[in-house]
């Protein structure tokens, strides 16, 4: 994917099935800001938050750019992770984050969204694939 | 069903070169994704080049572990990408590298890059960058600042959304 949203406050986030209340997330990221490497993690979350963070780096110029990876997705077993590499340069600024995320749900996932409570800019594009063993 | 990637050119070297270069790439794709396996003389860095552009039209953001600290660096205005910046490369040991250029063909943004660089003798890294250039993606080229050996692979792979 790539992304631009307009005014922002906070970075998005993702959930799925729709189920973005309760506490059945959790999420830890690495992240670079071109100076220094630093960490940020969240528990008993309504979803998985602050990806690519700060919210600034996603209102401005370029398209923040993503790739997520969310393994065995179908399985109703177990609790589903997603592991995700995002960031956004912008010629001298910008932020770079290895993300993982847990959904305390065995449920198949059906449904993804990535969402910011504001506005996905023009030319935004968002692509999802299916990998099949 | 249809193939998620499709492979749309390998290259492994059969001799040393400094230089692998992926020209004519068909538009007919949503994204690209690069896999190289490197072997390098020096100790150096592993670079990316875009339609030949050889101006200073590229950043990027790096993020480092090397088994005892994390770190972050970042350029701008460079005449490249850096895909790699302080793991360095070996003439023994393969990097394992994925490279994203998502949304390369479109005509309207700025294109952006997210690369992977794993040397399981070096470090790990991270990255992604700006080509500030809203022309399609043709060529891709990748390079070390040393000469890549015998044995090095490289392969453009092309993934279309439904």
């Amino acid at each position: 994917m790539i992304g631009k949203i307009g005014s922002a406050s906070g970075a998005p986030s993702i959930y799925f099935n729709g189920s973005s209340s309760g506490t059945a997330y959790a999420w830890h990221h690495l992240r670079g800001n071109g100076s220094t490497a630093s960490v940020n993690a969240g528990t008993s979350a309504p979803y998985m938050s602050d990806v690519v963070s700060p919210s600034s780096v996603w209102n401005n110029s370029q398209f923040t750019t993503g790739v997520i990876d969310i393994l065995d997705y179908a399985n109703t077993n177990k609790n589903k992770t997603l592991r995700m590499l995002a960031g956004v340069d912008n010629n001298g600024s910008g932020a770079l984050e290895l993300y993982s995320g847990l959904w305390a749900s065995t449920s198949a996932i059906t449904q993804l969204d990535l969402f910011n409570g504001y506005t996905w800019q023009q030319y935004s594009s968002f692509a999802l694939y299916g990998i099949k063993g | 069903m249809p193939s998620t990637y499709e492979p749309i050119a390998t290259n492994t070297l059969s001799s040393t070169a400094t230089i692998i270069t992926f020209s004519s790439i068909p538009n007919t794709y949503t994204d690209l994704v690069l896999v190289v396996a490197c072997l390098d003389s020096g100790a150096g860095r592993t670079r990316l080049r875009l339609n030949g552009d050889s101006a200073t039209n590229y950043s990027r953001i790096n993020l480092v572990g090397n088994g005892s600290g994390a770190a972050s660096y970042q350029a701008s205005n460079e005449t490249q990408f850096d895909l790699s910046v302080a793991a360095g490369t070996s003439s023994t040991s393969p990097t394992a590298q994925i490279i994203s250029v998502n949304n390369y063909s479109n005509t309207t943004t700025n294109k952006t890059i997210l690369s992977r660089y794993n040397l399981a003798s070096g470090a790990t890294e991270v990255m992604t960058g700006l080509y500030r250039s809203t022309s399609a993606i043709t060529s891709v080229s990748y390079f070390t600042q040393g000469t890549m050996q015998i044995g090095t692979t490289a392969t453009l792979y092309g993934i279309k959304a439904a």
